[in-house]
């Protein structure tokens, strides 16, 4: 009876004791999973919040208005977003980073250069922004880190139209120029990708032996045969890809914009070309041609700009470095010699037709931009090639397109000769020693002018050591030059060209005897300026002119994901 | 005597205290049970709006571009494998914060919600998207 008493508690002690546990068990395992559940919901939060923190500064950084935002570190260059409950948190100032514990993000992507991040062994690439970016919500915290990169632009040959090769066609990169009358060997070619937007069944035709080292891209069909070689990826169907858009008129120097004044003018000492035959033209600084131009003898760009509102015709290619704008249709037959320091950036608002005499002797050197159809044959392109005329054709016939990011873009400086019109008049010395009566001008420039002065005297500038010499009148002019051309140490004059842009030495051993007997024709109709006005002594202000397919395309579209990491 | 009324004592002691537990540990379990049910829901309904924002990052921001500021729509219900639970995802998509430029941000706004015996429950996940389609 005792020890059934004493069993009968016991029994119920450890049953009590049992159950207490279990339920503490559950309560515990429902405690947790409560737990869980939270910390799980709060990471996937945090993680959102992080990832908006980075889309909302994405976002600034694409606006061309904020496009520095973060360049220059500064305390404002600081972000907390709240969101959902949590927070995000983003900065470019080390400081600020130190007080969150959160590595510094860094804006490089108009940086030309590799510049440190946040830990000094891994730099940011060129053109590239790494963001960094935590989100907090219930004491959960998520980082996210990505690199934005906008890459030079990525086809050789984008076509709004249809895009056709009769064949032999060869769509190549190239590190380095191509040496004169040399093809690359196949192994020089590097990836380059070819794109069509037109949406028809031929969208994109390449003939028999083309190749193609990188992607073939189309929003409509892509037909080839067996003897087509295509190193990347072959796609059909894809989305259009995003072609730079541009208006020729907005070029014309004549009603540029200037954001200085907010309004529309002409540049200063804008030079004209008259319409018609031109023979061997050269152009330094800015001219316009209004009316149809046909060029003999190649166009010659020294750091020129010529715009023409009308149609252009040149036979014998175009040389040097510079930019062409026609508003109408542009032939270019015959072509250039391979130059490494050749660029040109050809923008058309009409039909373009380029005919060169073979892949090896002819070359055009730049980027090439048209809206309107588009032919080449015979002939290698070296640069970029975009068609903007979906209701156009583009057709390639025998003909190299390189891909090169360098040729693909112009950058220059052109020097704006200030006030003083130096297209008439002056001693403008061609490379061959005589003298040029055209208008169009930009050779050495051996500067004379008479003055404004009461006592009518003229002025001569010497272009070696950058001296005002004042002579009494016309005749005594000779006599100077002479002189100083007699005194150089440097075995020749050293002139400049219009606006003072170029260098060129005229050895007047060599040139002289051509020079003199034409150079009075040169003194002729020289405007008076005033006293010490020499254009070379102040060439008033220089302008930066880039003309870059990339550039054309806003940020939103040419940026790119380059990284991604949660954490 | 003294000995068995002890033993009586003991067992309506017994008795009332297992009786107690019993009764508190046939509250804690359903408690228990519900509120890992809740929560397990909750984590379901999480997850669910999770994988809608991964798919309306992964499709082409031009699709969420081209719709108006609090544009909404309801999805069709969905199911949940060994659960009675009907989940009902809802999408809006808003607008960037003042000055943001619609073409390139969007909010997007994902609520679950579902019938619970308390009453009705709802997640929210709010996401910002760039359009970085290049």
């Amino acid at each position: 009876m005792k020890r059934r008493q004493a069993f009968s508690l016991g029994n119920t002690v450890v049953v009590i004791a049992v159950a207490s546990t279990l339920a503490f068990t559950v309560a515990a395992a429902s405690l947790n999973h409560l737990n869980y559940s939270n910390r799980v919901s709060n990471g996937i939060q945090a993680q959102n919040i992080a990832e908006s923190t980075l889309a909302l500064v994405t976002e600034k950084l694409l606006n061309e208005k904020s496009e520095d935002l973060g360049k220059l570190r500064e305390a404002g260059s600081s972000f907390t977003f709240q969101l959902n409950g949590g927070q995000g948190f983003i900065t470019f100032n080390p400081d600020q980073a130190g007080k969150w514990e959160l590595p510094y993000s860094t804006n490089n992507l108009d940086g030309p250069n590799p510049v440190p991040g946040y830990t000094a062994t891994k730099p940011i690439p060129q053109n590239s922004a790494q963001l960094i970016a935590r989100g907090t919500i219930g004491g959960v915290s998520r980082q996210v880190e990505c690199i934005l990169y906008i890459p030079p632009f990525p086809y050789a040959v984008a076509t709004a139209g249809p895009f056709h090769s009769t064949g032999k066609l060869v769509v190549g990169a190239l590190d380095d120029a191509l040496p004169d009358g040399e093809k690359p060997a196949p192994e020089e070619i590097l990836k380059a990708n070819l794109a069509s937007n037109s949406r028809d069944a031929k969208a994109l035709v390449l003939g028999p032996d083309s190749r193609v080292s990188g992607d073939v891209r189309s929003a409509g069909g892509v037909e080839t045969d067996e003897t087509v070689y295509i190193g990347g990826r072959i796609r059909p169907g894809s989305d259009p890809v995003k072609l730079p858009q541009e208006t020729v008129t907005n070029y014309d120097p004549e009603h540029f914009y200037d954001p200085k004044t907010n309004s529309y003018t002409t540049r200063p000492n804008l030079q004209k070309v008259p319409p018609g035959l031109n023979n061997s033209p050269k152009v330094s600084g800015f001219a316009k041609c209004t009316g149809d131009l046909n060029v003999k003898g190649g166009l010659e760009l020294d750091g020129g700009v010529l715009y023409v509102d009308g149609n252009v015709i040149i036979d014998g290619g175009i040389r040097g470095k510079g930019a062409l704008f026609v508003t109408r249709d542009l032939g270019l037959y015959g072509s250039t010699q391979m130059k490494t320091d050749n660029k040109v950036a050809v923008v058309s608002g009409g039909n373009v037709s380029i005919f060169g005499s073979g892949q090896e002797s002819s070359m055009f050197q730049g980027m090439l931009w048209n809206k309107g159809a588009f032919s080449a044959q015979h002939i290698t392109l070296m640069g970029v090639l975009i068609q903007a005329d979906e209701n156009a054709t583009t057709d390639i016939n025998d003909a190299s397109l390189y891909y090169q990011s360098s040729q693909g873009k112009l950058d220059m400086t052109i020097s704006s000769p200030g006030s003083v019109d130096v297209t008439k008049g002056n001693i403008h010395i061609s490379a061959l020693g005589l003298p040029i009566t055209g208008i169009v001008t930009g050779s050495a420039v051996f500067e004379v002018y008479p003055t404004t002065a009461a006592d009518g005297h003229w002025e001569v500038v010497d272009p070696n050591s950058r001296q005002i010499y004042s002579v009494p009148n016309k005749a005594a002019v000779r006599d100077k030059v002479k002189e100083i051309w007699n005194g150089s140490t440097s075995g020749g004059l050293v002139g400049v060209g219009p606006g003072g842009s170029g260098v060129l030495v005229v050895p007047l051993t060599v040139l002289g005897p051509l020079f003199w007997p034409n150079y009075n024709a040169e003194l002729n109709d020289i405007p008076a300026r005033e006293p010490g006005a020499s254009q070379m002594l102040t060439p008033g202000s220089s302008e930066r002119i880039t003309i870059d397919p990339n550039q054309l395309l806003s940020r939103k579209d040419k940026v790119r994901l380059l990284y991604w990491r949660a954490r | 005597m003294k000995r068995r009324g002890l033993s009586l004592l003991e067992t309506v002691f017994a008795s009332g205290l297992l009786a107690g537990v019993v009764f508190m540990l046939f509250n804690l379990y359903p408690a228990s049970a519900l509120a890992v049910r809740r929560s397990q829901d909750h984590l379901q309904a999480d997850q669910i709006a999770q994988t809608y924002v991964a798919l309306y990052q992964a499709e082409p921001f031009h699709q969420l571009a081209q719709l108006p500021n609090h544009h909404s729509w309801t999805l069709s219900e969905v199911s949940v494998e060994g659960t009675n639970t009907k989940f009902k995802p809802s999408i809006e998509v808003l607008y960037g914060p003042d000055g943001s430029d619609p073409d390139v941000l969007r909010q997007l706004r994902v609520t679950v919600s579902w019938d619970w015996v308390r009453g009705p429950q709802s997640v929210t996940q709010e996401i910002f998207l760039v359009d970085l389609e290049n």
